[in-house]
């Protein structure tokens, strides 16, 4: 596994940067020549071999680095003199960066590391040129200065790096009055280098450094253009020389753009207020005076620019007996850098001291790492902590909760930061899923080479964050996935490009985060998982029948290939085929209590997507009780709650030796939690029959309340059966003591709020222990069969005693349960306040020809969508809601506030017309301006009152398209009562026909729809040439299908229920209603 | 050599003295509101959270079949982790802590309960107090007793 030779690969090396560092060290003791030898040769051993795993490995920056110390090394390999301190320390420094490296292995790649390599170069360089040259050649150097602050400082590094330079000088050859104009020119920097370079050497070094533009004449060298712009440069024009101003810096500005601040003092101190052009021919030389003047010297900033490069300006008496060239006090020599501050100045000892803290403060703004490993065991004992905080912050609670003031405030804040804290804390634990994926390039190249296969993988939400124990457990499965997808899914480039594929295969390999969980998706682009081929096997394996076969679904099919030992690959390879790689994939995601989902076109590709949540460290649960004790129970596989109590219908039946609950047409069999913790073995038929003996149904307490969760386990559901449920929690889990792992009906604990600890509930472990196998579930594809646009969501309640009313859930906001005690009574008009809001009551039997309401001391108010107005139907009981499919009989009822009627359980239910009852309530809608507003009401309620044939004149005539008889049936009322004519169909051939027919004046058309949809129906009518207004009325997303519906040319867009904008919207399309408005 | 004595942490249980070596204890806890852990072993009194670590609770009487006296557990004796994963004793009280020269400490031959095999090994050696008698225990072999059980229920 590759992940394991990494983690061995992290072991050694450390092992190996230890010996280093070790012998390094011990190198600055050695006296003897031999000592030295063994010390170097031990340090170069180390590295050599961390050089060798490391490009074995692939992490090119380690290995480069590693490579750089070692040439460094190497040099000092033959000879019998200690490497100089300086070298030492860089060597030192490349290891710690290696440590840092190897500590955060996938993050390498990213990691910058040029300015060390290029340290680590010039000292190479360093001691192979000093022991080959001797004499020092001076030569005067004339240079443009480079423009980007960034390119800056290495030209500069190298440019003292290469010998000492004097008689420095910085000026601007071109200088206009303003600022702007000075910072396009040019600024020029001439100097005598002091070196034991050869001029070639010397020309080489600095075009090394990031130098693009080459040498132009002897020793003037172009380069890119300084850049000025952070610098508050003071300039004056000479009066002497107008056109050439001279400028000067305040040593402070130019440090800003400036890493190196010798020039600056030079510049400033040589002549007290000007620096003049190098042309005038008089040089600025660097007078002695410069540095007994007290300002900083040049000696003292220069020879530190191989090992401190930044390191700040620091005042310090100008060096005495160690200045190299008493006569040429500014000469500098990069070697003057002694190796042991022994004989140092006690001022130069501080100096070096305060050099050692000015660049332990640069470190740590420059190289400051931007993540720290921390050990796991640290953050749990956060996490405990954190808890403990948050028990803490509960008892002040309870302590000071009755009294007011000013502990009450302190008790605010202590809430809100524990809370912060515990998020805070539990962030410490996600990672992004980049360290995982990042380990992927490699072994898919290497897969592709083995296989002569062309792949390209490309790597999609690497910053995508998961708890770390999920990442490290996804390792695994997408190895196995991506080995697939290559190995089975992929073709040969020659396949693929007789397919008229791209020769290059792709994979992709994608995460996302949604809703509390990750989905990662590797999707490949080719030849797809054959059905036939799966089938065949299913059949050879005797899995399933033929007949069982056709029945179900392609994704149900392909989950088959997850089953061990099930491949369909002809040959076994090297890489997978043997089957157990997807049994593995699919133990692994169920572990971390994920999902595998499997879609594949043949031809086309596959595409497998795992849903995993965000961490397990944390997993929302409900909290029920049985008994006096509380316990925790995942909501991951909780499908519903059913409440049995006295007044509902439905409670436990008892089959032979099962206990089972009717839930719609489900026998769902009931696992009692109370017996289930109160068995600890397994139970058998005698614990059954006698955990029914003492449950009879006739004995059962009528006053009794409980509640059955319904849980899914592997595909089945079953009903655990507990006393109370007191809400959701979030649940920090911790696992259950080693020594009661064998107990399996807990998947762990957690504190409570209290501070009391709760157990988690293992639902297969429950399952198990019960011996209850569940029962399969409806399979949501047959409902989904039938025509998915007219499978409706319907609630079901009672008013009165005899009928059942019906409402869709689209129309339903939300339901309130209202005390009667609170209802006030205006005239014969009733209200309640709901969010400070006087909402009026609509008693049914007052606007509908339906039996009086049952009152209850509490009931429920239906708050319908869609109406500004505030209103609510009184409700005496939810029954349920049902997935059905609506089919309106129109007829069968005669009255006005009812859409219809449809058989919802065997049992009429009556459609209500919430516009209808809104209208009767308000009068019309507030969202009609117009004048013709009060005659159309007028209209309507005659309408209403005798219900005739339409029979209104010129108001409109408009084509409403829907399929859904349902919505049809209730916009089309819509309409009407507007007094506007209305012919409908039913999909878009249907509309073309009657487009065809008659004439329209607008055309309002749903989008979703089988045979021809909105989109192309008028597209179609479009290219027919009807100019009639179109307008799509959809439960689409307005916003994201807006253009769509302009470029098939449609004339306006609205949602479906929302009546006031609809009608607001057809009658402004309608010309009838614009001339109106031009009369008023 | 030299006769350091080694000290214990005695505590009472239905009326009799335990200890355990002091080096052993992590920690003594007043809380002892445990919440039972059902299927476990009936030695398992619960968990109980002791500043947000989750610790088992071992009822000492019952492992050592005391007589229930009717007095209430008011001492959580916490144990070291080299000693056991985050567990503890609930015992009546703990008592002070008795320094015992090593002549006084005696192997525990008394022991030879046949009939309870479980038990054996709980029991470490004797101190002779100078009015009592300081039994003892073993606190590593009180885990695997525990897994031992539960082994042999769900068998």
């Amino acid at each position: 596994m590759a992940h394991e030779s990494h983690a061995e690969f992290i072991l050694e090396s450390r092992e190996h940067l230890q010996v280093v560092e070790g012998s390094l060290l011990a190198l600055e003791r050695a006296d003897s020549a031999q000592q030295i030898c063994q010390c170097v040769d031990a340090s170069l051993r180390a590295i050599h071999s961390l050089k060798g795993n490391a490009g074995f490995l692939g992490f090119h920056p380690v290995q480069q680095l590693a490579h750089a110390t070692e040439s460094v090394l190497e040099n000092y390999r033959d000879l019998t003199v200690a490497p100089p301190s300086a070298v030492v320390e860089a060597i030192l420094l490349a290891n710690d960066r290696l440590a840092a490296m190897i500590d955060d292995l996938y993050h390498c790649q990213t990691q910058d590391i040029s300015d060390l390599l290029k340290k680590l170069h010039l000292l190479e360089i360093e001691v192979t040129s000093s022991s080959t040259h001797s004499d020092r050649d001076a030569f005067h150097l004339e240079l443009s200065l480079p423009r980007a602050a960034t390119t800056i400082a290495p030209f500069f590094e190298t440019l003292f790096s290469l010998g000492s330079l004097s008689e420095v000088e910085l000026t601007a050859p071109d200088l206009c009055t303003s600022v702007d104009d000075w910072q396009l020119a040019e600024t020029w920097l001439t100097c005598n280098l002091q070196t034991d370079r050869s001029i070639i050497e010397v020309q080489r070094r600095l075009a090394l450094s990031g130098l693009s533009v080459p040498w132009s004449d002897l020793g003037a060298v172009e380069l890119a253009k300084l850049d000025f712009s952070g610098i508050d440069s003071q300039l004056t024009s000479g009066p002497s020389s107008p056109q050439r101003g001279e400028l000067f810096y305040e040593p402070e500005n130019l440090l800003i753009g400036l890493p190196r601040p010798p020039i600056v003092w030079v510049a400033k101190k040589c002549e007290a207020d000007r620096l003049q052009r190098p042309s005038q021919g008089t040089q600025a030389p660097l007078p002695q005076d410069a540095t007994t003047a007290g300002g900083n010297s040049l000696a003292d900033s220069l020879p530190h620019s191989l090992s401190t490069p930044d390191v700040l300006p620091v005042r310090a008496q100008p060096p005495t007996s160690e200045a190299p060239a008493p006569a040429q006090p500014a000469l500098i020599s990069a070697n003057v850098l002694p190796d042991s501050t022994a004989d140092l100045t006690p001022q130069q000892q501080a100096t070096l001291a305060a050099r050692a803290v000015a660049k332990s403060a640069s470190d740590t703004t420059s190289e400051r790492p931007s993540s720290l490993r921390i050990q796991v065991d640290l953050l749990d004992r956060l996490m405990n902590l954190v808890s403990e905080l948050t028990l803490v912050r509960n008892q002040s609670i309870l302590a000071f909760g009755e009294t007011d003031g000013a502990p009450q405030a302190v008790i605010q804040r202590l809430n809100s930061v524990t809370s912060e804290l515990q998020d805070a804390v539990l962030k410490t634990r996600m990672q992004p899923v980049g360290n995982l994926f990042g380990r992927f390039p490699r072994m898919v190249r290497d897969l592709a080479r083995q296989l002569g296969k062309q792949v390209e993988l490309v790597v999609v939400g690497q910053e995508v964050e998961l708890d770390k124990t999920v990442l490290e457990q996804l390792s695994d499965p997408l190895t196995h996935l991506i080995r697939n997808s290559i190995d089975h899914g992929l073709e040969t480039a020659a396949e693929r490009q007789k397919q008229g594929k791209p020769a290059v295969g792709q994979v992709t390999l994608s995460a996302m985060a949604a809703d509390g969980q990750v989905i990662i998706e590797i999707r490949d682009d080719g030849r797809g998982i054959d059905p036939d081929a799966v089938t065949a096997k299913v059949l050879a394996r005797g899995l399933k029948t033929q007949a069982e076969l056709q029945k179900i679904s392609t994704s149900e099919l392909y989950s088959f290939i997850l089953l061990p030992g099930f491949s369909t690959a002809k040959q076994l390879s090297d890489v997978s085929g043997r089957g157990v790689g997807m049994d593995v994939v699919k133990t692994n995601v169920e572990r971390l209590e994920g999902s595998l989902t499997i879609d594949s076109s043949p031809g086309l590709g596959t595409t497998i997507a795992l849903r995993v949540p965000l961490t397990l460290a944390i997993i929302p649960c409900l909290i029920v009780t049985v008994g006096e004790q509380r316990f925790a129970i995942p909501q991951r596989g909780l499908e519903e709650i059913v409440c049995l109590h006295p007044g509902g219908r439905g409670s436990i039946e008892h089959s032979y030796d099962n206990e089972l609950f009717r839930l719609r047409n489900m026998l769902l069999p009931i696992v009692r939690l109370k017996a289930v913790l109160q068995y600890n073995s397994p139970f058998t038929a005698q614990t059954r029959s006698a955990i029914m003996a003492a449950h009879a149904p006739v004995a059962r307490d009528p006053g009794l309340i409980e509640y059955i969760l319904v849980l899914r386990t592997g595909g089945r559901e079953f009903g655990l059966l507990i006393d109370d449920v007191r809400g959701t929690e979030e649940v920090v889990v911790k696992p259950m003591h080693p020594s009661l792992r064998k107990i399996g009906i807990f998947a762990g604990a957690t504190l409570m709020g209290d501070g009391h600890v709760a157990l988690i509930a293992n639902i297969d472990g429950i399952a198990e222990h019960a011996r209850c196998y569940g029962v399969e579930p409806p399979k949501a594809t047959e409902v989904a069969q039938r025509d998915p646009a007219d499978v409706h969501r319907i609630l079901l309640f009672k008013y009165g005693p005899n009928e059942q009313f019906a409402l869709p859930l689209v129309q339903v906001r939300r339901i309130e349960l209202i005390d009667m005690d609170r209802v006030e009574l205006v005239g014969d008009q009733a209200f309640v306040t709901l969010d400070g809001v006087a909402t009026r009551i609509v008693q049914l039997d007052k606007y509908l020809n339906v039996s009086a309401c049952e009152l209850l001391p509490t009931m429920h108010l239906l708050l319908p969508k869609f109406v500004a107005e505030p209103m609510g139907i009184l409700v005496s009981r939810i029954i349920d809601t049902e997935s059905m499919s609506i089919a309106l009989q129109e007829a069968s009822v005669e009255d006005p506030g009812l859409l219809g009627t449809a058989i919802v359980r065997d049992r009429l239910a009556l459609f209500l017309d919430i516009q209808y009852l809104r209208e009767r309530l308000f009068g019309r809608s507030s969202a009609e301006p117009t004048a013709r507003t009060r005659r159309s009401i007028h209209q309507a309620n005659a309408q209403h009152a005798t219900r005739p044939e339409v029979e209104i004149k010129g108001a409109g005539r408009v084509l409403l398209v829907d399929d859904t008889p349902f919505f049809r049936e209730v916009v089309k009322r819509y309409f009407e009562r507007e007094g506007i004519m209305v012919a409908t169909a039913v999909d878009g051939y249907d509309g073309l026909r009657k487009l065809a027919e008659a004439q329209f004046d607008l055309v309002v058309s749903d989008i979703e729809m089988p045979n021809m949809d909105g989109w192309e129906f008028c597209s179609q009518a479009r290219k027919q040439g009807y100019a009639t207004p179109f307008l799509a009325l959809t439960s689409l997303s307005k916003l994201a299908h807006a253009t769509k519906a302009r470029e098939c040319g449609f004339d306006g867009f609205e949602e479906k229920l929302d009546h006031d904008r609809l009608i607001a919207a057809v009658l402004s399309m309608l010309p009838s209603h614009r001339q109106e408005v031009l009369d008023a | 050599m030299l006769d350091v004595p080694t000290l214990f942490c005695t505590f009472a249980a239905s009326g009799r003295l335990f200890g355990v070596p002091l080096i052993d204890i992590k920690e003594v806890s007043a809380e002892t509101h445990c919440t039972p852990i059902p299927h476990a072993p009936k030695h398992v009194q619960g968990y109980v959270n002791i500043r947000g670590q989750i610790i088992l609770a071992l009822d000492l009487k019952r492992i050592l079949n005391l007589p229930a006296d009717g007095r209430v557990a008011q001492r959580l004796v916490i144990f070291k982790a080299k000693i056991g994963p985050a567990f503890g004793l609930l015992v009546d009280e703990v008592g002070e802590i008795a320094s015992v020269r090593n002549q006084d400490i005696v192997a525990d031959e008394t022991n030879l309960d046949l009939e309870s095999p479980s038990t054996s090994g709980l029991i470490r050696y004797i101190c002779k107090l100078p009015d009592q008698l300081l039994v003892v225990l073993e606190a590593k072999n009180f885990l695997p007793i525990v897994e031992q059980e539960l082994h042999q229920q769900s068998r």
